[in-house]
């Protein structure tokens, strides 16, 4: 028996007729040689769904799906076949052997809940899907942050970082020094032969936390001078004068600007130098001697302003009751209070002079010279006045005995040269607290293996109070007796040792600078220091962040992210290398770091971030993304002053981390809030860090625990 | 097979723009200055416009939710991803900062990095759009199919 069907070709549709075995098999049209298979069976049969008509329809098998209009009643009927699921049919008898099936009706998808169930598991859903997004963010924060992390972070940052060197009474039995506390900054009077300490003021954290400066106790012990910041966001014009013994307060000295320095002359006078760079004087009492200038209270002395180098410092020193000397314009000026004139001691040009120190016993001074002309860096000089040769001066030297005898070398790069022992010594810094004196037993070298910040040398000229630190340990107030030649540490850093924490050494690493083929005049060998993370994996790999050099082998910001796990590296100082290219030379010298650092197995290449404080940011994280973003998977900006430019199609750009007082400058805010959006138009990923009461230099220790936590957190996050 | 798709479509449509919707709401709280700055096309300032979209958004997903009508829920679709594409490319052409892609910069809670967030809410709109719109299409050449069907007298010849 034949199959007969239609072609499937739409403009031909010529009638094929094949043998029944062929069902399934594919054959060619006669007429259009259109290929098609021979269907099991050519015809649908069916019949008009209108109950009033029912008319019996034949359709060809390739119609089935199709619409078509019923001959007898018009009406619009779908031809059983395809779609099937979408229709339902129904027999409503047989033609021959085959049933004919009727069209019923379309039905609608049934709802399984009614509107209001559907609205209230829709958005429960949704509630359930977004708490559990927040959830899994939360719990990979748990995972990826250290166990303890708050508590690691509020230890490390617990240890208040001495604002400067203390300073000692003249009876050396009190000493008197600032220190960042939980909230802002305060004074403290240390009693030491006790060794306690009381608190003798408090500055709330604000905009200025300029508080350390002016401190210094009458020749006499009685009185005790300290600034007064009853403002946080600006300078008090006004100091309070407290008793020497207990520091309680006796009363306020108003000034016509905020005081900057201050040197006592006698138990009656002294001169603050203020921030309006002029000096004035201050009579506790009425001192008839002085004529003009002794009247009660603050008498302004007539002088041109000073000139605004070395940050307003011009370190004002004591010649006699009626005499001061101090730096301006790179020359030593002396100042007369009877007869209030000026007179230039010094005649030096090209040069910047700073750290003067005053010996009254040989009348001779002492400070750092640096001639601007030959770029040799900064060297220790004694100046006499009424010495014609060499201009008065003469290079300090020290003493060192080798196998070719005693040498005598310049004493060049050292910082704050101070006279010790009555003359017959001076102290400096050169990384290490240096003390050389004529007699050579007393010449010592301190703190070698620490650091030393910053120190001061008691009136009677035999002790040396210093800010620094033996080893890695966070910075304390020391004090070394000179002939005793003993060292004791007369403020610990902490009260009590850590618990959640540890004190992370940093390591050495010596490299040659592996840029040298594209800057040529940068072949040397450069070290870096590095804070390893703690419990450290060697099977694992560790997020690292790449910092400008530091002195201080402690720093909490370095401690936190090695607690943490996180590689800390220390860029090599830039300080002997030439800028190369459009890079400066610290943007070079940290370069060269990160390109040593891809060699440490430990460290994830992905992962590296740079870090910078205030102007860091422009000299070093500003260049360096600029360079090549694709180098930094982040850059973490604290307190900045400048940002590098976003490109418009920046495919891929490190993640931005900004740490930021509220009340840091408006042009700061200004340069932050630009950036944000641009960052934003860009699809920058950026945090920012809004430290409340704050402004550009940060001193509570609360505030310090805050953004070295959101520090550490947008690392290990990665976000 | 298509009446089941739509069936769960509207659904999925529904739960993610209401999810889109809360995640804008609960931004506004946030406190970066972006949000105080004016969006440069609807003249109000980004922290309304994001509750404004965000209400948007929950209230096409209630109707989502609740509607009968297969078309008229595309309808709505279709309008407001269609209309959130056009603000997108507006704001990108006119280098404006687009909030709803920097979400993560300022909710500490959606840490979503902005590229990342970007791509999941273009993909999200086209999605809706393309399937709604299609979906549209097809539900129209359906009808326009029934309407325009072929008288059977022609099929009756060639088949006779």
């Amino acid at each position: 028996m034949d199959i007969k069907f239609n072609c499937i070709n739409p403009n031909c549709r010529q009638r094929i007729a094949v043998d029944e075995s062929k069902v399934g098999y594919s054959v060619v049209c006669p007429v259009c040689a259109a290929v098609q298979q021979v269907p099991s069976s050519t015809d649908i049969r069916f019949s008009c769904s209108n109950p009033d008509c029912g008319q019996h329809i034949v359709v060809d098998m390739s119609e089935a799906g199709r619409f078509v209009r019923c001959p007898s009643c018009n009406k619009p009927l779908q031809v059983p076949g395809i779609p099937k699921k979408s229709l339902l049919y129904q027999s409503i008898g047989t033609y021959g052997k085959q049933s004919v099936l009727q069209l019923v009706v379309e039905v609608p998808p049934r709802m399984p809940f009614s509107p209001l169930k559907r609205l209230i598991y829709g958005w429960g859903i949704g509630v359930v899907i977004l708490i559990m997004l927040i959830a899994g963010f939360g719990l990979r924060s748990w995972v990826v942050l250290p166990g303890h992390f708050n508590e690691i972070v509020g230890e490390i940052c617990s240890v208040g970082e001495f604002r400067n060197a203390p300073l000692s009474n003249f009876a050396g039995t009190k000493l008197i020094y600032a220190r960042n506390v939980e909230n802002g900054g305060s004074i403290f009077l240390a009693d030491l032969q006790t060794g306690k300490s009381q608190q003798l003021m408090n500055q709330q954290e604000g905009a200025t936390m300029d508080f350390e400066n002016v401190l210094g106790w009458s020749p006499d012990n009685r009185y005790l001078l300290v600034p007064l910041r009853n403002n946080p966001t600006q300078l008090s014009h006004q100091l309070a004068v407290c008793e020497g013994d207990d520091g309680s307060f006796l009363k306020f000295i108003t000034l016509p600007a905020a005081a900057h320095e201050v040197v006592w002359l006698n138990t009656n006078t002294l001169v603050v130098l203020t921030h309006s760079a002029r000096f004035c004087l201050v009579n506790l009492d009425s001192d008839s001697s002085l004529n003009a200038f002794g009247k009660k209270g603050v008498v302004n002395l007539k002088q041109p302003q000073l000139d605004r180098n070395n940050k307003g410092h011009h370190w004002p020193t004591r010649i006699s009751d009626r005499e001061i000397a101090y730096i301006d314009g790179g020359n030593v000026w002396k100042l007369n209070l009877l007869t209030g004139k000026y007179r230039q001691l010094s005649h030096f040009t090209n040069s910047t002079l700073e750290w003067l120190d005053y010996n009254p016993s040989n009348k001779t001074f002492l400070f750092n010279l640096t001639d601007n002309g030959n770029n040799k860096g900064s060297s220790l000089y004694c100046f006499n006045p009424d010495d014609a040769t060499d201009n008065g001066l003469t290079p300090v030297t020290v003493s060192r005995v080798s196998s070719n005898g005693v040498i005598h070398t310049p004493v060049v790069h050292a910082l704050k040269g101070q006279w010790a022992l009555n003359g017959q010594g001076i102290a400096f810094v050169k990384d290490t607290l240096i003390i050389e004196s004529e007699d050579t037993n007393l010449s010592t070298n301190l703190f070698v293996n620490g650091h030393v910040q910053s120190y001061s040398v008691s009136p009677d000229r035999k002790k040396i109070y210093t800010l620094a630190a033996t080893n890695s340990e966070p910075l304390s107030l020391w004090e070394y007796d000179i002939a005793d030649q003993e060292l004791r540490n007369v403020v610990p850093a902490t009260e009590r040792q850590f618990i959640f924490s540890r004190v992370v050494d940093p390591v050495g690493v010596a490299f040659t600078d592996q840029s040298i083929n594209k800057f040529p005049e940068l072949i040397k060998t450069l070290a870096y220091k590095c804070v390893p993370p703690v419990n450290l994996d060697a099977h694992k790999k560790y997020p690292a962040v790449i910092h400008s050099p530091r002195d201080s082998r402690w720093a909490p910001d370095a401690q936190v992210f090695a607690n943490a796990g996180i590689y800390c590296v220390y860029a090599p100082s830039a300080a002997s290398l030439p800028g190369a290219g459009n890079l400066s030379p610290q943007a070079q010298a940290v370069l060269a770091t990160y390109y040593e650092v891809l060699k440490n197995p430990n460290v994830d290449s992905h992962r590296i971030y740079l870090i910078g404080y205030s102007a860091e940011t422009e000299k070093t994280l500003t260049e360096l993304i600029q360079y090549n973003p694709d180098f930094w998977r982040g850059a973490l900006f604290m307190s900045p002053t400048s940002f590098p430019e976003i490109p418009r199609e920046a495919q891929r750009y490190p993640s931005i981390f900004i740490s930021t007082g509220e009340e840091d400058k408006d042009e700061y805010k200004d340069a932050i809030n630009k950036f944000v959006q641009v960052a934003c138009q860009r699809t920058v990923p950026i945090r920012v860090n809004r430290l409340q009461h704050s402004g550009h230099i940060l001193a509570s220790t609360k505030l310090l625990e805050e953004r070295y936590a959101a520090t550490a957190k947008f690392i290990l996050e990665n976000y | 097979m298509v009446k089941s798709f739509q069936r769960y479509y509207f659904c999925v449509v529904a739960v993610t723009l209401f999810l889109m919707g809360i995640i804008n709401i609960l931004s506004v709280n946030e406190s970066s200055f972006l949000l105080d700055q004016f969006d440069p096309f609807l003249f109000l300032k980004n922290r309304w416009c994001l509750f404004a979209v965000g209400m948007l958004e929950i209230i096409v997903s209630a109707v989502l939710l609740l509607g009968q009508r297969i078309q008229t829920r595309l309808l709505w679709i279709t309008w407001l991803t269609s209309m959130l594409i056009v603000y997108r490319v507006g704001l990108r052409w006119n280098d404006a900062p687009n909030l709803g892609d920097c979400l993560g910069n300022f909710d500490e809670w959606l840490p979503i990095p902005p590229p990342l967030l970007a791509m999941i809410t273009s993909t999200i709109l086209v999605f809706c759009l393309a399937s709604s719109s299609i979906l549209l299409i097809y539900n129209g050449l359906k009808r326009l199919n029934f309407k325009k069907a072929k008288p059977v007298s022609i099929i009756e010849q060639q088949t006779a």
